[in-house]
């Protein structure tokens, strides 16, 4: 366990009917880290967030956070630790204070250290003007910024979302997002789970992978790109046809392969570094007397890095 | 305990916020009673209206005596030394005081009358004493006669009772007749004298027939009719069949009003706040113990509730304050334990409502909340002590009659130790569960 770790797997497995649902040997996340994890439904997202919640106890091995056991000293445990769980887990037929009042006072605020909590967070998610009505009133998204409210309430010292944006508009999600890079900034601790490639780009610092209970890629958003050897795509349309040029293109350096399509008038590449190589390509075409009428640029993305580790695509 | 009572607190007023919960807890048992008690004459007691009934007394008629619409009659005319006939012991039982508050009853002339008010509607029933009543009874020959009650078919209670009692004076009239009978065949047999003699007898058996049946029988062996009540009970007071009711559903609306709270656990559990709430540093112990506190708040602001619309609506009198305190804490304990129990075998919502209801109806069929079986003595009254509920009906029968804490200490003992075994076991299976 380094200095700086908040949260680390000692080679963690949960099996359920003799089948290992979950297997985690070794992962840190340090104080201040946002570390998303994505999958595929049933990859085993929500088995993790639940056992580092104290609620399903681990077949072997171990998890500690900020040094306390999740299996000997949950108490320790769920008093550092916030739970956005994936499904709206709030009393509908109380107000959005009512129900910010009552999870503080589960987390053990009291007094007027719980009604300035209440206030502050009720600022934070945007529904100061709307605190009274009640919850079952309120639109999806708003029930979503309740439901992470009530895990901020003790200002916990890692915050847990099981994908906290699953089936709200594209304002309210972008509210969410918004609202979870302010607590990044701030230097909350995130553990995020989530199916959107996009959502675990933007907000993390690190990406795990996670397929089948087992975590098999972890790293930067760059790293992960490196580590399964993706190169950038460059597709470009000429004015004429490519036959001599593309000669010339494949004997840059960095440029992988360059192949031909429409009859010469298409062509595309595989490239290590686009920004290094495009001068030089633009430079081989000009001297061709070659005109590039088009150009498009796809980077690896975590898509294809996913494509790759699993052989399938994540929406599957 | 700051979380117990917070987790109470908040089921319970979402509770009382729901119209549907209110109609199980609250308006169910009391529209209950009301109807009952509208049904047995409205003065929260059992009280039948005197059974309205015409009496035409023709053997008086045919002696010349005749005493009806309120004429008084010789009614010992053609009797010896005064001593009333028996057609007038009849009436007079019919139409006396005693009975005023069973019987209203009016004399006729004539047996068409007396059944022609009843076909009218005007009578329940119609008691007709034939001509030839007195001589039939008073002679020793063996002479049949019989008394017709004529009652009307749409009414059960009202007729049941005025046959009773004739039936009742026709006994005693027919034992006399039996005695003075022997008593003249056995100066015949014996031929003690002449058939003077055997005359004298006759007249002196029958003499003491008539005043056997006029003199109201004497006191032989007599039953006396008494409600079942504990050891010790001053049992004084008469609690009134609205009482009762309201007592039999109060015990068992309880039931529901406890499993109404005690299956929020099962509606958190559905709605996932449970989970989040076992991510919370409150322990199990205090999500469980806010439960039970929640069932136990839930049902004792449910049986104030009731208990103070049957004393204020029913002018139910529950007893003193101290039995029906002891009472009212030890009936919201069984019912909080019986629905945990429930609660913690039980999978879904649906499961719960199912399984609950069930439970709940034969407890209330085996311990007499619908019958009053838990007093009224043989198998049934022993089948309800084998149910929590039904030793605590004996209990608020006992406090409405006047007990003391000391007369109802058993059945609160045995009822506590129900509720005891209910919580531990739930408790032991909810801790299981939720581990």
């Amino acid at each position: 366990m380094t200095a700086h770790a908040l949260l680390t797997f000692e080679n963690v497995h949960i099996t359920r009917d003799g089948e290992p649902v979950l297997s985690v040997d070794a992962l840190e996340i340090c104080r201040g880290e946002t570390l998303a994890v994505i999958g595929p439904n049933g990859a085993g997202k929500s088995t993790t967030i639940s056992m580092l919640s104290c609620l399903l106890r681990p077949s072997g091995g171990d998890a500690r956070i900020c040094d306390h056991s999740i299996g000997s000293d949950s108490q320790a445990v769920k008093e550092s630790i916030g739970v956005v769980p994936q499904d709206i887990a709030l009393y509908g037929d109380m107000s959005a204070r009512e129900n910010l009042h009552f999870w503080g006072v589960m987390y053990g605020l009291t007094g007027d250290e719980l009604a300035r909590r209440v206030d502050e967070v009720l600022e934070l998610i945007t529904l100061t003007e709307r605190q009274k009505d009640r919850v079952d009133k309120f639109s999806g998204g708003m029930k979503r910024r309740v439901n992470i409210g009530a895990a901020l309430l003790h200002k916990p010292k890692i915050l847990y979302l099981d994908e906290p944006t699953v089936g709200i508009d594209p304002q309210s999600r972008r509210s969410i997002l918004d609202g979870i890079l302010e607590l990044r900034e701030q230097g909350m601790t995130i553990l995020y789970t989530t199916h959107y490639m996009a959502e675990a780009q933007e907000l993390s610092d690190r990406i795990g992978i996670i397929d089948h209970g087992k975590l098999i890629a972890l790293g930067t958003h760059e790293e992960l790109v490196k580590l399964v050897g993706e190169k950038t795509e460059v597709h470009l349309g000429v004015d004429k046809h490519l036959h001599e040029v593309a000669e010339t293109w494949r004997g840059i350096a960095g440029v992988g392969s360059a192949d031909l399509e429409d009859e010469g008038m298409l062509a595309s590449l595989l490239v290590d570094d686009a920004n290094a190589v495009l001068p030089a390509i633009f430079q081989a075409a000009e001297t061709a007397g070659v005109r590039i009428t088009s150009l498009n640029v796809v980077e690896p993305n975590l898509e294809t890095v996913f494509l790759h580790l699993t052989g399938r695509a994540l929406r599957e | 305990m700051r979380r117990v009572l917070a987790i109470a607190w908040k089921d319970l007023r979402s509770i009382y916020r729901q119209p549907s919960a209110l109609a199980t807890m609250l308006a169910a048992p009391l529209g209950v009673a009301l109807i009952l008690g509208l049904a047995f004459g409205g003065q929260g007691s059992f009280q039948l209206q005197p059974v309205t009934t015409v009496v035409a007394d023709l053997s008086a008629a045919a002696a010349g005596t005749d005493g009806a619409d309120g004429a008084d009659g010789a009614d010992s005319a053609g009797a010896p030394d005064g001593v009333q006939r028996s057609s007038a012991v009849l009436v007079d039982v019919l139409t006396g005081k005693e009975l005023d508050d069973l019987i209203d009853a009016t004399r006729v002339k004539t047996a068409a009358a007396a059944r022609r008010a009843v076909d009218d509607g005007e009578a329940a029933v119609a008691v007709i004493i034939p001509a030839g009543f007195d001589d039939a009874v008073s002679g020793t020959g063996g002479a049949q006669t019989q008394v017709e009650v004529y009652t009307d078919p749409t009414q059960q209670i009202g007729p049941a009772v005025v046959e009773g009692v004739v039936r009742q004076v026709v006994v005693e009239i027919n034992g006399a007749r039996a005695a003075a009978t022997a008593a003249a065949r056995l100066g015949t047999v014996a031929t003690i004298g002449t058939a003077g003699d055997i005359e004298t007898i006759k007249a002196a058996a029958e003499d003491a027939a008539r005043r056997f049946v006029a003199g109201g029988g004497g006191e032989g062996v007599v039953i006396e009719a008494r409600a079942p009540s504990l050891p010790g009970s001053a049992a004084s007071n008469d609690p009134g069949i609205t009482g009762i009711v309201l007592a039999g559903q109060l015990v068992l609306f309880t039931f529901f009003g406890a499993s109404i709270a005690a299956r929020t656990i099962l509606v958190e559990q559905e709605e996932g706040t449970l989970a989040r709430l076992f991510t919370t540093p409150t322990t199990r112990g205090s999500v469980l113990g806010g439960k039970f506190l929640l069932a136990y708040l839930t049902v004792l602001v449910q049986s104030i509730v009731i208990l103070l619309v049957g004393w204020l609506a029913f002018q139910i009198d529950w007893g003193s304050f101290a039995p029906v305190a002891v009472l009212v804490l030890t009936g919201c304990a069984v019912a909080c334990g019986l629905a945990m129990l429930i609660g913690a075998f039980s999978r879904t919502l649906a499961q719960e409502g199912a399984i609950g209801s069930g439970i709940f109806l034969v407890l209330a069929l085996l311990g007499g909340n619908f019958t009053g079986s838990f007093a009224s003595g043989g198998v049934a009254s022993t089948v309800s002590r084998l149910v929590p509920n039904g030793w605590l009906l004996a209990a608020w029968d006992t406090a409405m009659r006047g007990g003391t804490v000391a007369d109802i200490a058993l059945n609160v003992l045995v009822a506590l130790a129900f509720a005891a075994v209910f919580f531990v076991v739930a408790a032991v299976v909810l801790r299981r569960r939720f581990a």
